[in-house]
């Protein structure tokens, strides 16, 4: 195959100004219980490819799983770069690579055969099943890919990469007339099928919370403190500054670029996020990024300031910035484009009784359901959460949603733990269509002032 | 090739076998910051198998045929660990009249075509207002579907899809407006201008902002925002969660769950609707049906593997659904998905609605929807596209703001009107057809 992707680069290369191949291989176990049942076993199998070529500053791509007819595929992306161009290409200049990169892996799920995979999580399914009269249902998930990308571009980069994810959730569900609440453990890595074993306790965890979840009252509609874990620190800087900070969103913008100008404050001091593709063990680990460029760790904010952004090689050349390896693609039928991998609030030095001590009236938000950010407005939720009152943890309550403003809720940041910690989860992040992609998360305990929290 | 599978997955132990083989293509021309960007086009072959074994089922698919083989044999072994599902698959083959899904003008419409609407939503959007970038996709797709079981049953159809999403994007300080629209079917009749012009005036309604002050409000949810938040109401008649006793409609058949104000029809094979057809994902014909009649439950959405369980006929609601997205895979085993949803219209119109209640807020575009508690019907999202109503009147919008409640309890207890008028929604492989809903004791946190 890579002799066939070089003879097409050098037919077409002289075509136009950029070109690259992507050919994709992989495969997907995957396995789900609900409630007592087995509901499906599969494997999957997918082997396709895209074609995307620059001409005069736009992009031809064209994808496809019927691999016989590639320069077919490779004439249509010519075609359709050609149909729009008419300005100046620009992309960050990177040096070639030839590379091969192998997994390296802790523990391999392929050496474990089906039998075992489905036996570890009917383990969890049974245990959740089995846990009390009032656990009604369950869902309990596994999967693992494998995936074999190769990589080439007419600039002489030449790559073939091996990838795993690993990932899956159990969820306790109760159901009590109207209501039904459910809690979670999820687990996750790229590297280490031992993510997925010995999650009894926090499954035992889980069911106990979830039945408390029956008797919690829904949190009560307001602006809080509130305590982040560790899990919902992660989610909230993807949300509240990841995407804001993803080169596409600014490049051609001249109003955008004035709000997010280097060096612009946007938190305290102690604040420091980043954002990395060299973190072993996160679902958001990454050689090469999908136009051959290697990653690095990109700090964004650094002593609550600006620092830098997560580009593609067209963003950063058009920015006149260095980039950063952040283009991805969920799969060989999308481009790549602007995305996150492993998104990080740095640890600070404050305890958590520190941080909880003073909160006379707050929230002590705990893990997540996801988030959803537009633009300066995020929300996020918590699986979740308990009062604080008078500097202690209380009651626990309900359907804790929370949502900011970029321009104003980091700047709420005014503790930050160090308790750091990797987060992954089964789901991933969502952008023009390319949903989920794997990311992971990280972060300590935070506190964060003036939130607000949907409720009654 | 699909005869020679079933004999193969025969000889590997299987005792009925179902092939689903989906094909095809799609060219989309996308725009941003006011320019014409890229052209993308996909080609997509993908099969995917069933098996029963002795009753349990087993499921495989690839996009590479050289590997059915395996595929077959991995299908019969994971069947092995399933429990007896007492489902057969259907034999009676339907057809594919009555629904318009084919429409030649959009195979012929030449990307040259395309580039041009998008350029003249370009456009449209900067004469309005230079200092708004425009972003969004204008493209087509031909999709092609067949399956072919043990039963007898062997069928296609095939469908053409013209679709755009058309956005604007105003920056001012550091305030951030962002409106859009986005209309597909499956005929060549879809009116971008007019798509632009609902961007358009979006923003003639949002570019000044205004406070408001917290708690409970009359809410007027727009017919996107209504159809978003009808998704906890297909949690609750999906049949998997009625059949795992997690849905609060479990027990609830034929009794008041909503408003007597509300009736909701499902109609799969709403006319060029993109997700209509003749039938579902697994050969159980669609057709129309009452999901709620005046408030009281009618219907669940059932598929093949539920059908037994409940002890109910399947309703053709066995839909390959590639969840995040909402759109068909092969990729994905079937479950029930419920298909385009029709709220049916009141009789007073929007403005006498607004006018009525004086103060108020309207809700259009939520954010984070997901993250609530939809299957017990709680929901918490962002305001994204809000507006303050006083007097009657939109004074402005409202941002830094959650709305919040009960599906269940807001529908049931707190409808005020239903609009006259409706619109259709796209969300996806679904087309929603919903009027304005007009509620009271909503919470809204500022």
């Amino acid at each position: 195959m890579r002799n066939r992707i070089r003879d097409l680069i050098g037919k077409y290369n002289q075509q136009c100004d950029y070109m690259e191949v992507r050919i994709e291989e992989s495969t997907e176990t995957s396995i789900r219980f609900s409630g007592r049942e087995l509901e499906t076993i599969s494997t999957r199998a997918e082997l396709g490819g895209c074609v995307r070529c620059l001409v005069n500053g736009s992009w031809g791509f064209a994808s496809f799983n019927t691999l016989d007819d590639i320069e077919r595929f490779a004439e249509m992306a010519l075609a359709q770069a050609r149909l729009l161009g008419q300005q100046k290409t620009v992309l960050a200049e990177v040096q070639p690579i030839e590379d091969d990169v192998a997994l390296t892996l802790k523990k391999d799920p392929r050496g474990f055969p089906l039998d075992a995979k489905v036996s570890l999580m009917k383990g969890y399914n049974d245990l959740i099943n089995g846990y009390s009269r009032e656990i009604t249902s369950s869902t309990v998930v596994y999967f693992d890919r494998y995936h074999k990308i190769g990589f080439a571009n007419s600039e002489g980069t030449n790559i073939v990469q091996e990838k795993m994810d690993i990932a899956g959730v159990c969820s306790a569900i109760c159901a009590e007339g109207d209501k039904t609440r459910a809690q979670r453990v999820v687990f996750g890595s790229n590297d280490d099928y031992s993510c997925a074993e010995g999650l009894e306790e926090k499954v035992r965890e889980a069911c106990q919370n979830a039945i408390l979840q029956l008797r919690a009252p829904k949190v009560k509609a307001g602006r809080y403190t509130v305590i982040a874990d560790p899990a919902l620190t992660g989610v909230f800087i993807h949300e509240a500054f990841g995407h804001l900070s993803e080169g596409d969103n600014v490049y051609e913008n001249k109003k955008m670029q004035e709000l997010m100008t280097l060096g612009a404050v946007y938190g305290s001091e102690k604040l420091n996020v980043y954002d990395t593709g060299l973190q072993m063990g996160s679902r958001g680990y990454l050689k090469y990024d999908d136009e051959g460029v290697p990653t690095e760790k990109t700090y964004l904010i650094k002593a609550g300031k600006l620092v830098g952004r997560l580009h593609s090689r067209e963003t950063a050349g058009t920015m006149h910035e260095k980039p950063t390896g952040n283009a991805r693609a969920l799969s060989y039928r999308f481009p790549p484009i602007c995305r996150m991998r492993n998104t990080c609030v740095q640890a600070g030095d404050v305890s958590f009784e520190e941080m909880i001590e003073d909160i006379d009236l707050g929230v002590y938000a705990i893990n997540t359901t996801g988030g959803e950010t537009w633009h300066e407005l995020f929300t996020f939720g918590a699986e979740r959460g308990y009062m604080i009152r008078k500097g202690k943890i209380a009651e626990m309550v309900r359907d804790v949603t929370l949502s900011g403003n970029v321009f104003t809720t980091l700047k709420n940041i005014d503790a930050i733990g160090s308790d750091q910690t990797l987060h992954n989860g089964p789901g991933g992040c969502g952008k023009a269509a390319q949903m989920p992609l794997p990311v992971g998360e990280e972060g300590p305990h935070i506190r964060i002032r003036d939130v607000i929290i949907g409720g009654e | 090739m699909l005869e020679d599978m079933i004999e193969k997955a025969r000889a590997y132990g299987a005792d009925a076998c179902e092939v689903y083989v989906q094909e095809g293509t799609t060219s989309t021309v996308k725009f941003e910051a006011s320019r014409l960007k890229s052209v993308d086009s996909n080609q997509t072959h993908g099969i995917a198998v069933r098996v029963l074994v002795d009753e349990r089922l087993g499921f495989g698919a690839a996009s590479d045929l050289a590997k059915i083989r395996p595929l077959l044999q991995a299908a019969v072994e994971s069947a092995s660990h399933g429990e007896k599902t007492g489902m057969s698959f259907p034999s009676s083959v339907p057809t594919a009249d009555g629904v318009r899904l084919e429409d030649e003008e959009v195979r012929k419409r030449p990307l040259e075509e395309l580039a041009e609407s998008a350029e003249g939503a370009i456009r449209k959007i900067s004469e309005y207002d230079p200092a708004i970038l425009a972003s969004g996709s204008v493209g087509k797709g031909d999709l092609h579907i067949r399956i072919v079981n043990t039963a007898g049953f062997d069928s296609e159809y095939r469908k053409t899809v013209l679709s755009a999403w058309m956005a604007g994007q105003l920056v001012e300080g550091k305030n951030i407006l962002f409106c859009h629209r986005e209309s597909a079917g499956t005929t060549a009749s879809l009116d971008f201008d007019a798509l632009t012009a609902r961007v358009i005036a979006d923003f003639e309604i949002s570019r000044l902002n205004v406070d408001i002050e917290g708690g409970p409000k009359t809410v007027i949810f727009t017919p996107r925002a209504a159809s978003a938040l009808f998704d906890v109401l297909k949690l609750g008649v999906n049949g998997r969660n009625v059949e795992k006793a997690i849905s609060p409609l479990r027990d609830k058949m034929g009794e008041q769950i909503l408003s007597e104000g509300m009736t909701l029809v499902e109609d799969g094979r709403l006319e060029e609707a993109v997700g209509s057809a003749p039938f579902d994902d697994e050969g159980t014909i669609v057709e129309k049906k009452t999901v709620v009649d005046h408030g009281v439950l009618k219907s669940f959405a059932i598929d093949l593997r539920t059908a037994p369980k409940l002890n109910l006929p399947p309703t053709g609601n066995g839909f390959r659904i590639y969840s995040f997205l909402n759109v068909q895979t092969y990729q994905t085993p079937p479950s029930p998905h419920s298909t385009n949803w029709l709220l049916l219209p009141g009789d007073r119109s929007y403005d006498e609605i607004l006018a009525d209640i004086g103060d108020g807020v309207v809700v259009d575009v939520m954010a984070g929807l997901f993250t609530g508690n939809l299957l017990s019907g709680d929901f918490s999202a962002n305001l994204m596209l809000a507006y303050k109503i006083s007097n009657g009147r939109i004074v402005g919008r409202i941002k830094n703001a959650m709305v919040s409640g009960n599906f269940y309890a807001i529908f049931r207890d707190n409808l005020v009107a239903v609009s006259r008028e409706t619109e259709r929604v796209t969300e996806g492989f679904t087309t929603n057809v919903f009027p304005y809903l007009c509620t009271r004791e909503v919470m809204i946190s500022t």
